[in-house]
């Protein structure tokens, strides 16, 4: 008997327990679950493979999230100063926004219906998704039309329509105003502190503010997992993702700013340039901060003034 | 008719218009973003194409003699009708080789398991290193492993013996160190 070769696909899913991650044989997509200690194969014939599924499922990954904050949390109180947690929140953000949305990909058969666990990333599975696709086509050729006897489109569903558009937001689940008119109103309570702590220089009201940007970057992760699962108008969506933005921005200025002080420790106690920067920062982010929480509100109760 | 697939989320069946877009749509129910490929296999019509029997001029099938051969084994070359054929890459087989290739691991096709040898012999290399002291045992017991399953199969598809060198070289480092510490404690014991 010969040898089969198999060729490596894409995306790898990787646990305590084990690793799964999918090979393309010669007529057959091979499923490789290893513990580490032993494998267990899975394959599944061009020609039985009655269709592919993905399904978008959350906007990140909560284990990991929980993971950066946990860590995060423990630096914080390891060193006793704020900055750092906050750079690693951002660091972990943008590592969680690299990785994309996760999916639930289906092979379905005759006899079973199969989850493809190594394609658990929506650019992963939206590229080697249609690879299959390719593949089992040139074996089973292409479906021109669905015939009349399919269940599914016996019951008369209409065609679906596409991809939602910016004013597109009436299907599917109402959206939840309270989330983002929530996220909103706090991002102005957070302006206002950091204003005080500007004008007064009450330690407490650093304090405060330093944990009102913790909290705000759960906040957004939360509001940002909550709309991947709702329709939400594009505005309103895009506007969580650029206040997303600005806190990684003014997390990670605010961290090179910190650490460029104490290269210019030399200089305390007189006007020096880095000081100056540092309070244009505080100003201009301070007033981004307020922007966001206006612009953001007002979306809110005009998107649903009913509510 | 054939069955309707399902959402994941909601199990509400998914219409036909879904069905091969080139995007992501929502579900009807749950608005779950979905993206649908459909394929000819879902609508095919299950055919039941039972044996022939066979006639006095018919070459029977070598399992069942009332049957009408339809094919010959590639392996052994026995008649064999619809029943007892099986099509594997290509090939027609009868039951008795495909049992013979799947205990004989010949069939690579019909196995489903595997266990790695490679990764069993570098963790015993590696995990005593923690106590120190067990390597003593396990640095011989991973070169007899290494040894012992370097020719066994390893994962179906390709893998590298590279495990297995790495755990020959840390077995060979922890047994000269041991060779160092026994002959360091008999030098000491001839100064005294």
């Amino acid at each position: 008997m010969t040898p089969v070769a198999y060729k490596r696909l894409s995306g790898r899913r990787r646990t305590l327990a084990e690793v799964t991650s999918l090979y393309l044989g010669q007529d057959h997509i091979l499923q490789v679950r290893s513990s580490r200690i032993s494998e267990d194969y899975r394959r599944f014939y061009f020609q039985d493979v009655q269709s592919l599924t993905i399904r978008k499922t959350a906007a990140l990954h909560f284990v990991w999230a929980g993971f950066i904050v946990l860590v995060a949390l423990l630096v914080g109180w390891a060193t006793g100063d704020v900055r750092w947690p906050l750079g690693l929140l951002a660091a972990g953000a943008l590592f969680l926004w690299l990785r994309g949305p996760s999916c639930d990909v289906r092979l379905q058969t005759g006899v079973s219906s199969e989850r493809l666990r190594s394609l658990h990333r929506l650019k992963t599975a939206q590229r080697v998704v249609p690879l299959l696709r390719e593949r089992i086509e040139a074996v089973q050729g292409r479906v021109v039309s669905v015939p009349d006897d399919y269940a599914a489109s016996s019951v008369g569903a209409p065609p679906p329509p596409p991809l939602p558009s910016p004013d597109q937001m009436t299907h599917g689940l109402a959206p939840r105003r309270n989330d983002h008119a929530w996220f909103f109103g706090f991002l102005a309570i957070e302006a206002a502190v950091v204003v005080a702590w500007l004008f007064t220089g009450v330690r407490g009201l650093e304090q405060a503010a330093g944990a009102a940007a913790v909290v705000e970057f759960l906040a957004v992760v939360m509001v940002m997992v909550r709309q991947s699962q709702q329709r939400v108008p594009r505005m309103l969506r895009n506007m969580i993702f650029v206040a997303a933005g600005r806190w990684f921005l003014a997390q990670s200025t605010g961290m090179v700013l910190a650490y460029k002080a104490v290269l210019f420790d030399g200089v305390k106690g007189t006007l020096d340039p880095m000081t100056i920067v540092r309070g244009t920062f505080s100003y201009i982010s301070v007033a981004s901060l307020a922007a966001m929480a206006v612009v953001g509100m007002w979306l809110s109760l005009r998107t649903y003034p009913d509510e | 008719m054939a069955a309707a697939l399902q959402c994941g989320k909601c199990q509400t069946a998914i219409p036909g218009g879904y069905f091969n877009l080139d995007h992501l749509t929502p579900c009807p129910k749950c608005s779950s973003d979905l993206q649908v490929f459909a394929f000819p296999a879902m609508f095919r019509r299950v055919e039941h194409a039972g044996p022939v029997a066979a006639e006095e001029s018919d070459a029977a099938c070598f399992y069942h003699l009332d049957n009408r051969a339809a094919a010959e084994c590639a392996s052994c070359g026995r008649f064999l009708c619809t029943v007892c054929e099986v099509e594997i890459g290509g090939e027609v087989l009868c039951p008795g080789c495909i049992h013979a290739g799947v205990t004989s691991r010949k069939l690579v096709r019909l196995e489903n398991r595997r266990v790695l040898h490679d990764n069993i012999t570098l963790a015993v290399a590696l995990v005593p290193m923690l106590l120190i002291s067990p390597t003593i045992i396990s640095a011989p017991m991973t070169i007899f492993l290494a040894l012992r399953f370097w020719k066994s199969p390893l994962s179906i598809v390709k893998r590298s013996k590279i495990r297995f060198v790495l755990a020959i070289v840390i077995a060979m480092v922890q047994i000269a160190f041991w060779a160092f510490v026994i002959y360091m404690a008999f030098m000491a014991r001839g100064v005294k």
